[in-house]
């Protein structure tokens, strides 16, 4: 059974479709990266999926008892958020609160503090969020999103911004959940890294130009030397 | 300097000037923390601005209660603002400067086409823009209402605290694991146009950002978490009220410029500790 | 937006084309007879006379209103029975702030019943009144707010026209002690200072 059924999905802004004609779906343990130019609207898909925004047609279903809110969600980080005063701890509980009542209880706390260890940055939970370096401030929303749900994350563009060998660390990361069997789909610039750690991929340029596994996708795209960003 | 203030302390209007300034200062502090960190820092003013040109209009109509008028409108006003500022916050910072700046002249245009009862229309238009003596004429009845109100917001506030948390760090995330923000946005904006109404008493229109931005950014500069940031800002309003309000009925000064005095002081010393404790952790 | 920016215009010139109107209060009817009236009587017819006293049988009386609340017999307010001003007083408000004297004064103003009888000293500007003829005829003591933006004043007279003190010239520095006192006169109620004369400062 799969957690995530798109079907024939058209994602766009009030009735205008950025990007049609996407299927796919999303099972435990699955590692699959979109890519595509800027502007192929990979961002609109993710947030049609996450139902921030309304389909333009087709379905986006959620299986296996996947309810809105047991999806892990790492948004990519505005200025305001990279300056905004908060404690890591609490930026990580904040994940908690779909399952949470009015405060958090001690279930929370300890769930929190389950996945600021996964993530290595317990030590610092009560350090401030703004005063973290880029892949600890990564590595915090991460974990958030792992509060909220631990089957399936969605990431949008994890290593923007990251140098190389704090993205590399990222990935590496992002892998070991995926061991672990929490399912990933991430929005990603960078064909390499996708080549590498994932296990599908979904080529997006306003129509899916590709859908498959990445062998497929390697032989499709690079067996006669060219690169297809 | 004591015995006088025991001495003013003994008339009433002195103290219902104090219970109100301090539960205003306080409410507006906790939403200016919100306000500030969406950006939206803005919006006191160009509130302030519309309230004003409400007020006008109540006066034209006679109307025997300002608020009667004020408040929907501001109400209104701010829904619109705040509900879809996200999405359209280019055209809505250029309407919205117009609409303020339209506000405040036809306000003025009103109260001088129909000047309130007394005739004393500079001294009314003095009074809503900057607050002059409104916060020192209050009635029991506006004490009490503004006791109320500024009651809900509190505990509103805090029953509502992490929601607001997540909202306000990071809105995309809070609705995509499950969160209504569609109505904490609508909830939130009604409250920050009612506190900006009451506010009005209390140091006039062109103040009232003052108030709202101040003590969060006073508190942004020493602290580093939400909640002490909330804390910070609650107890630093209130403090500037405070002192701005003894002071102003002690020497004689404007109550609403010597309050927002108190609190350029406030953000002065706060950044001076600011840059003490960078520098030590450097 | 052009919609909200739209529906604010259609109201606001809605609230233009409205007009606000100065409530004029009616003036009380008369329970006495007028001399025209009361010869007309005389050459009456007698049923039209029974209907006429019938209906004044059962129009309503109004006691005469006192000219002011420290002296209810009086019939003019400026000629009550003498006061003393006591040497005690409750409201200085020469001692206080511009924001406190501000303040107290409107508190005074809101609430007049409550500071009828009590003695209160201040400072402030003379400023005086004309009567239709142009003679002055009312006496006012101004105060300012902080940013002597806003002015509050309070009509002050003695207790007889016939006590005369020197009259100040407009604007200038005065201070008054006096007994807080609600006057009536032409239908209207409001707030004034009885005092023995006037101190130029």
């Amino acid at each position: 059974m799969a957690l995530l059924t798109v079907q024939n999905l058209s994602a766009g802004y009030e009735g205008k479709p950025v990007a049609s004609g996407i299927s796919f779906s999303v099972s435990s343990g699955d590692y699959l990266t979109i890519v595509g130019e800027n502007g192929s609207g990979k961002t609109t898909l993710m947030k049609t999926v996450l139902g921030l925004l309304p389909p333009v047609s087709g379905k986006v279903e959620l299986g296996d008892g996947l309810r809105k809110n047991r999806i892990g969600y790492v948004p990519q980080q505005t200025a305001g958020q990279k300056g905004f005063p908060a404690s890591v701890l609490e930026v990580v509980l904040s994940g908690c609160l779909g399952k949470s009542g009015l405060f958090y209880s001690k279930k929370e706390k300890d769930l929190a503090t389950k996945q600021m260890r996964r993530m290595e940055i317990l030590p610092l939970q009560n350090r401030a969020y703004r005063e973290l370096s880029g892949g600890q401030q990564k590595r915090a929303l991460l974990a958030r999103a792992l509060c909220a749900a631990d089957s399936m994350l969605l990431l949008d563009e994890p290593a923007a911004g990251l140098d190389p060998v704090v993205t590399q660390e990222m990935y590496e990361v992002i892998q070991s959940l995926n061991r672990e069997g929490v399912a990933i789909v991430m929005i990603s610039h960078d064909i390499q890294a996708a080549l590498i750690y994932s296990k599908t991929i979904l080529h997006l340029a306003e129509k899916p130009l590709y859908y498959g596994d990445v062998f497929g996708y390697k032989r499709e795209y690079f067996l006669e030397g060219e690169q297809h960003a | 300097m004591l015995e006088t203030l025991l001495h003013y302390l003994s008339f009433p209007f002195v103290r219902y000037a104090l219970i109100v300034g301090v539960l205003i200062a306080l409410c507006s502090s906790l939403l200016g923390v919100v306000l500030v960190l969406k950006r939206l820092s803005y919006i006191g003013d160009s509130l302030s601005h519309i309230a004003f040109g409400a007020m006008a209009a109540a006066t034209a109509l006679n109307l025997s209660d300002n608020l009667l008028l004020v408040l929907p409108v501001t109400i209104v006003v701010s829904i619109l603002i705040l509900y879809s500022g996200g999405r359209t916050k280019i055209q809505g910072d250029a309407a919205l400067a117009m609409l303020s700046v339209g506000s405040l002249a036809v306000g003025y245009m009103l109260f001088n086409l129909f000047p309130p009862k007394g005739g004393n229309v500079s001294g009314d238009v003095c009074t809503t823009l900057f607050g002059s003596t409104s916060i020192l004429t209050l009635t029991k009845e506006e004490v009490w209402l503004s006791v109320i109100l500024s009651a809900a917001v509190v505990i509103l506030f805090v029953i509502f605290y992490h929601r607001i948390f997540s909202l306000t760090f990071d809105e995309d995330f809070a609705r995509a694991t499950g969160m209504r923000t569609g109505l904490y946005q609508l909830g939130m904006a009604a409250v920050v146009a009612t506190v900006i109404s009451l506010a009005m008493n209390l140091v006039g229109s062109l103040l009232i950002s003052a108030l709202l931005v101040f003590p969060a950014l006073s508190s942004m500069r020493v602290f580093h978490s939400f909640k002490k940031v909330v804390i910070c800002s609650a107890i630093f309003g209130v403090s500037a009220a405070l002192l701005g309000l003894l002071v102003s009925i002690l020497v004689g000064t404007p109550v609403g410029a010597t309050i927002v005095a108190a609190d350029m002081a406030g953000f002065f010393l706060f950044g001076l500790i600011g840059l003490f404790k960078k520098g030590r952790t450097a | 937006m052009k919609k909200v920016l739209l529906s604010i215009l259609l109201v606001v010139s809605f609230l233009l084309l409205t007009s606000c109107g100065d409530k004029t209060e009616a003036p009380l009817p008369s329970a006495t007879l007028t001399l025209e009236e009361e010869l007309a009587m005389q050459t009456m017819s007698p049923e039209f006379q029974a209907a006429l006293d019938a209906l004044n049988q059962n129009a309503p009386t109004h006691p005469p209103t006192p000219a002011s609340a420290l002296d209810p017999s009086a019939t003019d307010y400026r000629e009550i029975a003498p006061i003393t001003i006591s040497p005690l007083i409750d409201w200085d408000l020469s001692r206080l702030s511009t924001t406190m004297a501000f303040g107290q004064l409107t508190h005074m103003l809101m609430y007049p019943e409550t500071y009828v009888g009590k003695t209160v000293r201040m400072k402030g500007v003379y400023r005086p009144a004309p009567d239709s003829e142009g003679n002055i005829a009312y006496h006012f003591i101004i105060i300012y707010d902080q940013a002597a933006c806003c002015e509050l004043g309070i009509e002050f007279a003695t207790s007889s026209r016939s006590i005369v003190f020197p009259i100040p010239l407009p604007d200038a520095q005065i201070e008054l002690t006096g007994v807080f006192d609600l006057c009536y006169d032409v239908g209207e109620v409001f707030p004034c200072l009885r005092v023995e004369g006037v101190t130029l400062l």
